[in-house]
């Protein structure tokens, strides 16, 4: 749940030239890794959360991001359905120290500090996995061995492509994946599609950007579809009224104002 | 009379957002909707069967101003859950009150918020402490108790009158309140399935045993005020907060006639200090919360040579009292969250004999494990005492059939001595069945 934000943010990129020569997967991976991210953000979220029967669910949230001096701080402040309207969650990544995270539920009134979850537990009963969110859709050089990368037209479009294996037995195991392949767009460095597969090999869930804007001076993924391919379960994310806030309050993301109510930002 | 109530809850609901939109600011309406019914397994009865509903408006009025309102329309079957009136203070005292009915005001607050500061009128709780239901410095609301403990959060808190003042420099926090309002619990009425029973919530008195008691009026707005300030401070992977609180105990006493032994005890709510801290600590994938409060005047009965009642002699002293507790927040293997809490209650007697053992230790376990994509949650709570050896055992199992509407089902299985704070009602055994509608 804690990292939701960061998917979208997992998006952003800025274009780039498109080069005729396909870079090496090394370089690919650095290039993916680096896409600058805004310095804040908000937005609406939208997520729908469908069953292998079709049946689904709605979820609606106030998205708030900042990432500067070290740290990503995300808020999400959910806005339906009315079962969890005002339950609000945040956490702050750092890059030198352990994550923190906060969870505000209405019906208690109190702002609870929460442990951090396992990356391969899903969030929120969507088909993304912590791990997912956390990465933001990147490809960690701690965690895969790249072993692959090229080119391929797709919708007449030149895209790269960049397989990797998980960089150990002990990895995997915490990802809950052993590899991926993934298309690129060489404007955005901004995987178009991830494939992964489960520890045993076969293809386990696939990520589909549907649609892209700019926001600000970034690219990010404005809608994008989650596949279990196991299950046939999915989960569609959309994103509107996203807008750049290099200057978003501060206090908006600290724990402190989760139980001040939904922010209104206009 | 029920159509009357009904339309008095909703009503505000289905006109506000006329009067909101007109002028241009964000107004939400809701509806939840609750029906639980609890069926006694020693004689098959029915002991619990509410339906409440809780219309709620929030208004943003602008970037600083902020309303908000619930109502709480209750209807129950006799003497199967609507709690007693006696605690409450004339101003908190429901809208309306029938025989199978009530309206309350749940929430009526407009607050102002700018920047780090916030001021908070009108009727409201004020949640402190960090431990799950064990109460160690979260004392300043008025609590429910009709339902003993099993409620769907703990504790079930009533809000009353006043004001509080936020502020926030820098990593600090403070946070001051003032309620003008004497309310201080809810209890079951007599005959209910969580009238206290055990002698210590009964100020010494056995039950059974016929008492001329007279409630203390609870009409006294000063005398009778709460106000408390609390400090925190955030560090790096914690936060650490102050706290001190003046006011009523939720706890009663039997207040002794002062003349002659004929005349009626008063069962009253007489004001106690606290100072205490709270603090949570992540560490690894581990939350720990840790409380300790010092309470130098708690009202307490003792038992003494002074004859009250046919049964035993019992006189009120303040005694001073300390209350520490610890708790750890995990996920473990298999996404099972673990909430695991131990506290110890000591009122040092003197020489003194109370009504209650000097030290009360307390214990409870919470493991939940959500299924079918979060649709589906299995809880097993535990709580219990390492005093009376007495407890409850809560399995449950919620259901969100659609996102507006929840079906879950559990059980309470409560044991110990008759006189156990959870033995005392160890015949209130029961299996349940609970729908929510939230629109």
């Amino acid at each position: 749940m804690k990292h939701l934000a960061l998917a979208a943010a997992a998006f952003l990129a800025f274009s780039g030239p498109l080069v005729a020569q396909t870079p090496s997967a090394g370089q690919l991976a650095s290039s993916i890794e680096n896409r600058p991210t805004n310095a804040g953000r908000t937005g609406t979220m939208n997520f729908t959360i469908a069953s292998s029967r079709g049946r689904t669910r709605e979820r609606q949230a106030l998205f708030l991001q900042s990432d500067r001096g070290g740290v990503t701080k995300t808020a999400i402040y959910f806005t339906g359905p009315g079962s969890i309207r005002e339950t609000a969650f945040l956490t702050h990544d750092y890059e030198t120290r352990a994550d923190q995270t906060w969870l505000f539920l209405p019906a208690t009134g109190r702002i609870r500090r929460i442990p951090s979850s396992d990356d391969d537990d899903y969030f929120l009963g969507t088909d993304l996995t912590y791990r997912d969110l956390r990465t933001n859709f990147k490809f960690p050089r701690d965690e895969w061995k790249f072993t692959n990368s090229g080119a391929k037209q797709v919708g007449g479009k030149r895209m790269y492509t960049l397989s990797g294996s998980a960089a150990s037995n002990a990895v995997a195991q915490n990802m809950g994946y052993s590899s991926f392949t993934a298309t690129i767009d060489p404007a955005t460095y901004f995987p178009q599609e991830i494939t992964y597969t489960d520890l045993r090999g076969r293809a386990l869930k696939r990520v589909t950007v549907l649609r892209m804007g700019r926001v600000g001076n970034a690219w990010t993924a404005l809608r994008l579809r989650v596949s279990n391919v196991q299950t046939g379960t999915s989960t569609l994310i959309s994103f509107t009224n996203m807008k750049s806030r290099p200057g978003i309050d501060q206090r908006l993301l600290s724990s402190t104002a989760l139980d001040d109510g939904i922010p209104r930002i206009n | 009379m029920l159509s009357r109530l009904f339309w008095c809850a909703v009503s505000p609901i289905a006109l506000f957002p006329h009067a909101a939109l007109a002028q241009g600011s964000d107004a939400v309406v809701g509806l939840e909707v609750e029906q639980i019914t609890a069926i006694r397994t020693s004689d098959s009865d029915v002991s619990l069967a509410r339906l409440t509903l809780l219309p709620e408006i929030d208004w943003a009025i602008d970037e600083a101003w902020q309303a908000n309102a619930q109502l709480r329309l209750e209807v129950a079957d006799d003497g199967t859950g609507l709690g007693s009136l006696e605690n409450y203070s004339p101003a908190s005292r429901p809208l309306i009150d029938a025989d199978n009915a009530r309206l309350e005001i749940d929430e009526l607050t407009l607050a102002f918020r700018s920047g780090g500061t916030a001021v908070t009128l009108g009727k409201q709780t004020i949640v402190w402490g960090t431990l799950d239901g064990i109460r160690v410095t979260d004392r300043f609301d008025a609590i429910r108790f009709r339902d003993f403990i099993l409620t769907d959060t703990r504790p079930e808190r009533i809000s009353r009158w006043g004001v509080r003042l936020q502020h926030e420099t820098g990593t600090w926090e403070f946070d001051g309140a003032f309620v003008l309002d004497s309310t201080v619990n809810q209890l079951g009425q007599e005959g209910d399935a969580f009238f206290p029973q055990a002698t210590r919530f009964r100020g010494g008195i056995s039950a059974g045993v016929e008492a001329p008691i007279q409630v203390a009026d609870r009409g006294r707005l000063l005398d009778d005020a709460t106000y408390g300030a609390r400090a925190t401070k955030q560090f790096n992977n914690g936060t650490i907060s102050f706290i001190g609180i003046s006011g009523p105990d939720t706890e009663a006493v039997i207040v002794p006639p002062q003349s002659t032994v004929d005349e009626a005890v008063l069962l009253d709510f007489p004001r106690r200090e606290l100072f205490g801290a709270s603090l949570d600590l992540s560490l690894g994938s581990i939350v720990f919360r840790l409380e300790g409060a010092h309470i130098p005047n708690q009202p307490i009965n003792t038992l003494s040579d002074t004859p009250l009642l046919s049964g035993p002699t019992l006189s009120s002293l303040d005694r001073p009292r300390t209350i520490i507790g610890l708790g750890a927040d995990l996920i473990a293997p298999g996404d099972v969250f673990l909430n695991v809490q131990l506290a110890a209650d000591h009122i040092d007697a003197g020489e003194s004999v109370l009504v209650r053992p000097e030290t009360d230790v307390i214990a409870s376990l919470t493991a939940q494990k959500p299924f079918r994509r979060d649709t589906m949650t299995a809880v097993l709570e535990f709580a219990g005492t390492f005093t009376d050896g007495d407890g409850v055992v809560r399995p449950r199992l919620e259901y969100d059939v659609t996102d507006q509407f929840e079906v879950a089902i559990g059980g309470d299985l409560i044991f110990g001595p008759r006189e156990g704070q959870f033995g005392q009602f160890r015949n209130q055994t029961r299996i349940w069945v609970r729908f929510k509608l939230n629109l």
